[in-house]
């Protein structure tokens, strides 16, 4: 990584900000920064339903830049999004340009100070998460000042307050308060230390104030108009502790009454309780997790029901697929209906010159998801129809409804030679289309993959995957088939094929070339990309059909 | 200093006992007719909450509020697909595309302020019903069965006088076709109302230019526009509407619908 030393005066001048204290001091600043542009040259394909743009061209542009010394960091984004990628546009507001994120931030003996635009997360992201996932394009960042004190020993303070980013708005009728606070009980209690045992508990609580009185809820077809607070509270407190071989931790959080449009302005408080426990040994380790959520869609904007301006974010509970089938059905978090979730994992590392081992050790690992509904009790409470004011459905805390996902995979990565290695995967999925999507009913599938890597020679390696999504159900089967070169380190060819043999018969196609120089990393593309959910972290953002040549470049300096 | 972070946490929060979650507010004073666009299709699962929306406005409201079902859009099915009854015509495309309508349901009441998700309908239907309006619109139709067409004839007068732009199309309700509901379930024989089945005008409207003139409790000289269509036999001629609309600079001034089962012509 290339570094600069640039004066601090430049520094303060460029983060608009004076502090001749320290301005006479000589300190070492680095400068980072990075550019990102992901290009893509649209043609229309009516088999597939692209759709034919106007533009020539459509893409999101960014360019960061940071500046670090010892006292001072600052740093701004550059955003480009005047004509978005495709899916990108399905609010229109998603669209311009400027600089959406500058910030300053000031560390001194183990306080630091921020203003200007920040993210935060408190715990696992139950009452608060506001990050940034270009691919998702979410960003909501909070604007507004952030103090962090650690000078303490064992324990760690945060205090923020600030409004919501929503595309290029910064609603100042919309404020967040948050404080979070955790202590490290391995630096009071000696006799942790002496187990190698470490317990952290913290505890945390966010504000958000809505003080927008201009758009009235109205019953539909009365003349009443909701009393909305103007004001919810969230609160969450966890605790974890840890040994050598074992980790468990738990967390529990409670937002107050919360109408919006996404829960159907019911007042029902809303809840999160999650248990983790995991065990480490020698050869294998295990991993268990538990959730129950309800009524936890939080949002800076009630009246918004996208992934944009959320708040907190659920952890999601489905295993994060990389393999193209794989994710072809991307389970997304029901925040606001909620759900209850399980999830497991068991890796096993078979030794080397063992049976299932062989030569060079086998490694296999098996996971589960599984993932319902609540269950609701009698009539849910109608006002003139409609829920609207009401406590919404009854539930018990133990009751399960409907299925929304399941999937059991087992992976097997074995090395079969000094050169040929082999990863294999099945998968066992159903997916609950309607509750994800809004229509479909139950896709169940078995999938199976093949993935063998051919080392030629020091400079080549091979890589391929053939994979196999067999179902009854939605569009039924699909083939996908990749061959990927890699001369190293400055070039790789990939051409793949997803291909649906069971209904439409339509292929996917795509080629890529890519290059790496440096930090420099430059991908060139055509083909056809399928409508589809991109999901991450249990959200899920909807992509259009698309057809047309790609163009990715990244630097980072 | 935990306590003290509860302490504050529940002095912040704000409970509505369930008495006290209803305010009354006044009822809309009714100036003109407000155009409802519905933009909704078929396999959207959470259109029929959309639906439940205008019905309980048509109560409220009864004929001051129009609304016409715009089916289009990736969840829709076409009127001309085969193996069950599809409502999406072109120009419910068109008017989607037009309208910036991204997710479904959505609508726009009289053009004003871009589409909306439908919890803000009834909101924006009661600012937009008590505002005055410039325009006066008085719709006659006639059905002739035996050519099977239909002709109808739009008045407009103005008190601003100007140009504007004339939108006449035509609707049905009572339209037995499936449709997703909010369980993933389908129901094959849900009733449709207010389905736009055709646009008359093209979905830009036709110019039209109105002389000024002093409307006096209602009364007025209307200029008059006629219009004539094929009855499709997709149609049941039975349950057909006529919806006309007066747009100026991109928001709808005035609206009327009459239904055509009176004037039929044997």
């Amino acid at each position: 990584m290339k570094r600069n030393k640039i004066s601090a005066l430049a520094l303060l001048c460029i983060g608009g900000v004076s502090m001749t204290a320290h301005a006479a001091e000589p300190y070492n600043v680095t400068a980072h920064g990075s550019i990102q542009a992901n290009t893509l040259f649209p043609e229309g394909d009516a088999e597939i339903n692209a759709k034919d743009y106007s533009e020539k061209m459509l893409g999101n542009w960014y360019g960061n830049l940071g500046l670090y010394s010892k006292y001072v960091d600052a740093g701004m984004r550059f955003e480009y999004l005047q004509h978005p990628l495709p899916g990108f546009d399905t609010d229109p507001d998603f669209k311009g340009w400027g600089i959406p994120n500058i910030y300053v931030t000031g560390k001194f003996k183990g306080v630091e100070a921020t203003i200007g635009d920040f993210y935060e997360q408190f715990g696992s992201g139950f009452i608060l998460r506001t990050y940034e996932d270009r691919p998702l394009g979410i960003d909501n960042s909070i604007r507004g000042a952030r103090v962090k004190i650690n000078s303490v020993k064992g324990m760690r303070f945060t205090a923020l307050g600030g409004s919501q980013r929503r595309f290029w708005n910064w609603d100042i009728d919309n404020n967040i308060y948050g404080a979070d606070l955790e202590f490290q009980m391995a630096d009071y209690l000696t006799a942790l230390n002496d187990r190698n045992m470490s317990w952290s508990a913290g505890a945390s609580y966010v504000l958000n104030e809505q003080k927008n009185e201009e758009n009235p809820v109205i019953v539909p077809g009365t003349s009443y108009k909701l009393n909305i607070p103007k004001r919810v509270s969230a609160m969450d407190f966890r605790s974890a502790i840890s040994g050598t071989d074992y980790a468990l931790s738990g967390e529990y959080a409670w937002k107050g009454s919360d109408p919006s449009a996404g829960n159907g302005y019911i007042y029902k408080p809303g809840s999160a309780a999650m248990v983790t426990a995991s065990y480490f040994g020698s050869d294998w380790n295990v991993m268990l997790q538990a959730k129950r959520s309800e009524n936890m869609a939080f949002r800076s904007r009630r009246d918004t029901k996208d992934i944009y301006s959320y708040l907190n974010n659920m952890p999601p509970f489905s295993y994060q697929h990389t393999y193209a089938l794989a994710a072809m059905y991307p389970y997304g978090t029901q925040a606001a209906t909620g759900e209850w979730g399980f999830q497991g994992s068991l890796a096993y590392n078979f030794r080397r010159k063992t049976p299932l081992g062989g030569k060079y050790g086998t490694k296999a690992k098996l996971n589960v998801s599984y993932i319902r509904g609540l269950k609701t009790e009698g009539e849910t409470p109608l006002f003139h129809g409609y829920t609207y004011g009401t406590d919404g459905p009854r539930t018990s805390f133990f009751g399960m409804g409907g299925l929304f996902y399941e999937d059991i995979n087992l992976q097997v990565e074995k090395k079969l030679s000094r050169t040929v290695g082999l990863n294999l995967m099945y998968m066992f999925q159903k997916y609950n289309k309607t509750v994800v999507e809004g229509e479909g009913g139950m896709v169940t599938s078995n999938i199976f993959v093949v993935e063998p890597k051919f080392k030629i020679n020091d400079k080549v390696t091979l890589r391929s995957e053939v994979q196999y999504l067999m179902t009854n159900d939605d569009k039924k089967d699909w083939l996908y088939g990749l061959v990927e070169v890699s001369v190293l380190p400055y070039i790789m060819f990939g051409v793949s094929d997803m291909w649906n043999v069971g209904s439409t018969g339509i292929h996917y196609y795509m080629a890529t070339v890519t290059g790496t120089y440096g930090s420099n990393r430059l991908m060139l593309g055509y083909g056809r990309t399928r409508q589809g959910f991109d999901c991450s972290g249990g959200i899920c953002r909807e992509v259009p059909a698309m057809r047309g040549l790609q163009l990715s470049y990244s630097y980072n300096f | 200093m935990s306590m003290s972070l509860m302490a504050v946490a529940m002095a912040s929060c704000e409970t509505i006992p369930e008495n006290d979650r209803y305010i009354e507010i006044p009822k809309a004073e009714v100036k003109r007719k407000v155009l409802l666009e519905d933009f909704t299709g078929q396999v959207c699962k959470n259109c029929p909450l959309g639906h439940e929306v205008i019905k309980s406005l048509t109560n409220q409201y009864l004929f001051d509020v129009i609304p016409v079902a715009i089916h289009a859009g990736p969840l829709s099915w076409s009127e001309t697909m085969t193996g069950a009854v599809g409502l999406a015509i072109p120009e419910g495309n068109e008017l989607a595309k037009k309208a910036g309508v991204t997710s479904y349901p959505s609508g726009r009441i009289d053009r004003v302020g871009g589409v909306a998700q439908y919890e803000n309908w009834s909101n924006l239907v009661k600012n937009e019903i008590s505002k005055p309006s410039p325009i006066l619109i008085n719709l006659r139709g006639e059905m002739d069965l035996k050519n099977q067409t239909i002709k109808i004839v739009s008045g407009v007068a103005s008190s601003d006088g100007g140009n504007y732009r004339l939108n006449v199309w035509i609707t049905e309700s009572g339209v037995v076709a499936p449709q997703i509901l909010p369980s993933g379930e389908f129901n094959m024989e849900y009733v449709h109302s207010h389905v736009l089945r055709a646009v008359l005008t093209g979905v830009d409207g036709e110019e039209i230019s109105i002389p000024k003139q002093n409307i006096i409790d209602g009364k007025a000289t209307y200029t008059e526009f006629t219009h004539n269509v094929s009855i499709s036999d997709k149609w049941n001629y039975e349950r057909i509407s006529v919806v006309a609309f007066v747009e100026k600079d991109g928001e709808v001034l005035n609206a009327d619908e009459i239904k055509l089962v009176r004037n039929i012509v044997y």
